[in-house]
């Protein structure tokens, strides 16, 4: 069973610079260990988990995760207790997946010798350990996409922070993917970005939807599903539905 | 292009002493150096493009690749003859025949670099005559052709060969080594 | 990032053993069109020569890096450390690759000259041009597309060595550190103006592409940073040590090498050890001729600061080139100092016009020749009626500027007793400014 941990957004709000037309506007909480964030294109949902895992800063509000604050004294704890999987991943030219996993750590503010040996380990939390000394430009997007994993792992954070995981994964990768979430340590909570409904079922138990930069509805899934139209072949994306329609 | 003409139009004549292994200075005009500043735009518009995509696709974007190169360095040729008008022939001259070496060489080191890095190939060139063509123009190598006299025939036939083999590379490898043949 | 990963895949530190090679070459042959002083500071700036050329490679693998960085994605990652530490690390194989390369062809060019220490303020110099240009490269990679920034970066750090050659300004040769170069012969230092602009530039710089980095502003502010800091730190290091045109300064303190031979004092640095045996033995003869001749010069030859209020000491500057001839001709200056040639000026001339300066090509002339200078070379400045130069005596009378060779001619005429009190006169008058000198030997 995995540990809750609370992630609270008080009025929060960004907007991007070139882009005048897009707000966010947020305040939210949870504490839900695997939390599903839905909603359409354009919605806000990379802007939010951006902002929770630190890559942008807000132009207003606050923003705590497990009572550690991203803009107090505390930032650096932070950041190690929140590990962030973009959408988009790049390999860094001539590193080795090894090497990548224990930059990123580096990054992060290990030590140079514990981000190296914490490679390893987290390399295997992702069933990549063979691939170690293998260039990350050299390996397969699914097998990159565990790589984004491990780096947002090597910290051993509590909060994970997914954005679109299993955008552009065939239905095998997906669902080892889905697996490979499934199967992390306890203590680990998890925050997903996705407009992949279909399969929310079987790995969440909170669901929040954002729309126009703001979430709309946030409640259990058990409460989400019911939402859907009585006989719904896909009952999760007729509940999805339901929201997204009342909301507009 | 417009600013490398406005260079070449208003400084060509102009010398600057460049390192070199055989004097203690060559005097390298500007019409040879201000040319690099186009093999480098080519190699950014060559490397933003997406050759996985290029290469499904009905046009012929390869040849439209080369002719790009090619029409670039027309362009330089053309310029170079306006150029003499105004009563500066030997800068418009040298400028045209390094723009196509140039161009050349960035195409030619395109078969065994990434586009990135052969960008800076031509500038290597330029660095190596400055070091080892000696002190002056007149005894520069063959293979110095960027400072030949204009009159001598085979500082025009390296650089237009070196076009030649460079727009072969970009037709069969349009993009580069990374992505091999069509 | 380890050093083990850093050593594989940044190409700084694949290219430094390549450059190591090439500028060793480079350098070694460029410092032939110079003369060999075992003078650390001469040493070192000639090894500057290579400077040109390890700066822009160098710069160009931090452009590289800094491309790598943000097509991994880097600067998009939530990161706890500061970002100048992570660009640091990531300039890090190119700064030292360029570090190595400067060291070892300094110490290529100051090993075969024997045990030569060198200068650790052109070292630092160029230390810091190399920091500043290597981190404005990678700061260029983490903006431009990758195949722009590096032959940018490339050809841009070359041209701020190269260009500065062709202007005019000593203060744009200055704070590129083209001129450190130039410095400096055994009787010069570097000035303060050369290293003040260089750190002040080189700092500008460094801190704009902090600010930069750490802050993330919009492009078009950019150029702003750069060229806000630009000037201020021109007006800093203006303030503090006006550029001149030349890139050294006096040297100051005094030769303590000395030799004496028949009564006479050659002192020279330490760095001419081994020229104070023949420089005291062409002086010593010189003297001795002189002597003979009766007139009253010198016994002390000293380099480096001299007391003008002693009449028995002088001031020299040899190089190890010198023959004996110029030996001589160096002597004879230092016995009738005049302008434009004059080591030390007397003290009035820094107040007063120096109108007697005009009798020094006759003296010196005369005064060479009884030293035993080769008539040849005597020709050679003042054969064929040649007369001294009427724009360095705009004041002169036109009666003082005649040919040297047929004035001289006379003064040889006269009985030996005579000839010396011409010249003793005439020496007189050099030391005093207001005077026009007895040049007529009638």
């Amino acid at each position: 069973m995995t540990d809750a941990i609370s992630v609270r957004l008080s009025e929060v709000s960004y907007a991007y610079r070139r882009s005048g037309s897009f707000k966010l506007t947020v305040s939210w909480a949870t504490v839900s260990p695997r939390t599903v964030l839905l909603g359409p294109n354009g919605a806000g949902k990379t802007t939010m988990l951006s902002i929770i895992a630190g890559v942008l800063r807000p132009a207003s509000g606050h923003v705590e995760v497990g009572g550690l604050s991203l803009d107090g004294g505390d930032r650096a704890a932070y950041l190690r207790a929140v590990g962030w999987m973009p959408q988009q991943i790049a390999p860094i030219a001539g590193l080795s997946c090894r090497e990548q996993i224990a930059y990123v750590g580096w990054l992060k503010g290990l030590g140079k010798s514990e981000a190296w040996d914490r490679a390893v380990g987290t390399l295997a939390d992702v069933d990549l350990a063979e691939l170690a000394d293998r260039r990350t430009s050299d390996i397969s997007g699914g097998q990159l996409r565990r790589i984004s994993l491990a780096q947002a792992l090597i910290t051993r954070p509590s909060l994970l922070l997914l954005d679109e995981p299993t955008a552009g994964l065939d239905p095998n990768q997906r669902s080892n993917f889905r697996d490979l979430v499934a199967g992390l340590p306890g203590e680990v909570a998890v925050l997903v970005s996705t407009h992949q409904v279909d399969d929310i079922a079987d790995t969440f138990d909170d669901v929040a939807i954002m729309s126009e930069g703001a979430i709309v509805w946030h409640g259990p899934l058990t409460r989400f599903m019911g939402l859907a139209t009585d006989g719904s072949v896909r009952p999760a994306e007729a509940a999805y539905r339901t929201i997204v329609h009342e909301s507009d | 292009m417009a600013v490398v003409v406005a260079i070449v139009a208003l400084f060509g004549a102009l010398t600057i002493p460049f390192p070199s292994l055989m004097s203690s200075e060559l005097q390298l005009p500007v019409s040879v150096i201000a040319p690099l500043g186009l093999p480098i735009v080519l190699a950014w518009a060559l490397s933003s493009s997406d050759p996985r995509l290029e290469l499904g696709t009905v046009r012929r974007l390869g040849a439209l690749d080369v002719a790009l190169a090619v029409g670039w360095c027309g362009l330089a040729a053309v310029t170079a003859v306006i150029l003499t008008l105004p009563g500066s022939p030997e800068a418009g001259l040298i400028a045209a025949r390094a723009t196509i070496g140039y161009v050349g060489l960035l195409l030619c080191a395109r078969w065994v670099l990434p586009t990135d890095a052969a960008a800076a190939v031509p500038i290597g060139y330029v660095l190596l005559v400055s070091f080892l063509a000696g002190g002056s123009m007149r005894s520069a190598p063959p293979w110095a052709w960027a400072i030949r006299p204009t009159g001598d025939m085979a500082s025009w036939l390296i650089p237009a060969m070196l076009l030649l083999l460079g727009a072969i590379v970009l037709w069969r490898y349009p993009g580069g080594i990374q992505h091999g043949a069509t | 990032m380890r050093i083990r990963t850093l050593l594989r895949v940044a190409p700084g530190a694949w290219l430094a053993p390549v450059m190591v090679g090439l500028l060793v070459l480079y350098v070694a042959s460029s410092i032939t069109f110079g003369p060999r002083e075992p003078y650390g500071l001469y040493l070192t700036a000639r090894a500057m020569n290579g400077l040109g050329l390890i700066v822009p490679v160098f710069a160009g693998t931090a452009a590289w890096e800094g491309a790598r960085l943000v097509r991994g994605g880097v600067w998009g990652l939530p990161m706890t450390r500061h970002r100048i530490a992570v660009a640091a690390w990531s300039f890090l194989p190119a700064f030292v690759g360029g570090l190595i390369v400067l060291v070892v062809t300094t110490m290529a060019v100051l090993v075969p000259q024997g045990l030569v220490v060198p200068d650790m303020v052109i070292l630092g110099s160029a230390t810091v041009i190399l920091l500043a240009q290597v981190a404005l490269g990678f700061f260029i990679g983490t903006i431009a597309p990758r195949a722009i920034a590096i032959p940018v970066v490339v050809l841009g750090s070359f041209m701020t060595f190269v260009l500065p050659r062709v202007a005019g300004s000593a203060w744009l040769r200055h704070m590129s550190g083209t001129t450190l170069e130039l410095c400096c012969t055994t009787d010069q230092v570097l000035s303060p103006g050369v290293v003040v602009s260089i750190v002040a530039i080189s700092a500008a710089i460094l801190i704009a592409v902090a600010i930069l980095l750490t802050r993330r502003p919009r492009m078009g502010v950019y150029p702003v940073v750069f060229l806000v800091l630009l000037i201020v730190a021109s007006g800093v290091a203006m303030a503090a040590a006006p550029p001149t045109q030349r890139p050294y300064a006096e040297r100051t303190g005094t030769a303590d090498v000395c030799e004496t031979r028949d009564g006479v004092t050659v002192c020279v640095w330490p760095e001419h050890r081994e020229l104070a045996p023949r420089v005291s033995r062409v002086a010593a003869a010189a003297v001795d001729a002189w002597r003979a001749a009766g007139v009253t010069v010198p016994t002390t030859f000293r380099e480096g600061e001299v007391d003008k209020s002693d009449p028995l000491t002088a001031g020299i500057s040899v190089r190890s080139t010198n023959s004996r001839n110029s030996l001589i001709e160096l002597l004879a200056v230092a016995v009738a100092p005049h302008f434009p040639v004059a080591r030390d000026e007397p003290t009035c001339a820094a107040t007063h016009e120096w109108r007697s300066s005009i009798a020094g090509p006759y003296v010196w002339t005369w005064l060479a020749t009884e030293a035993g200078i080769d008539h040849q070379s005597v020709d050679n400045y003042f054969g064929g009626g040649a007369r001294p130069d009427s724009d360095y005596f705009p004041d002169a009378p036109k009666s003082l500027i005649v040919p040297v060779l047929p004035l001289l001619e006379k003064v040889w005429e006269l009985p030996p007793p005579a000839q010396a009190t011409w010249v003793r006169r005439n020496l007189r008058a050099l030391a005093q400014c207001d005077v026009l000198p007895p040049l007529d030997p009638g």
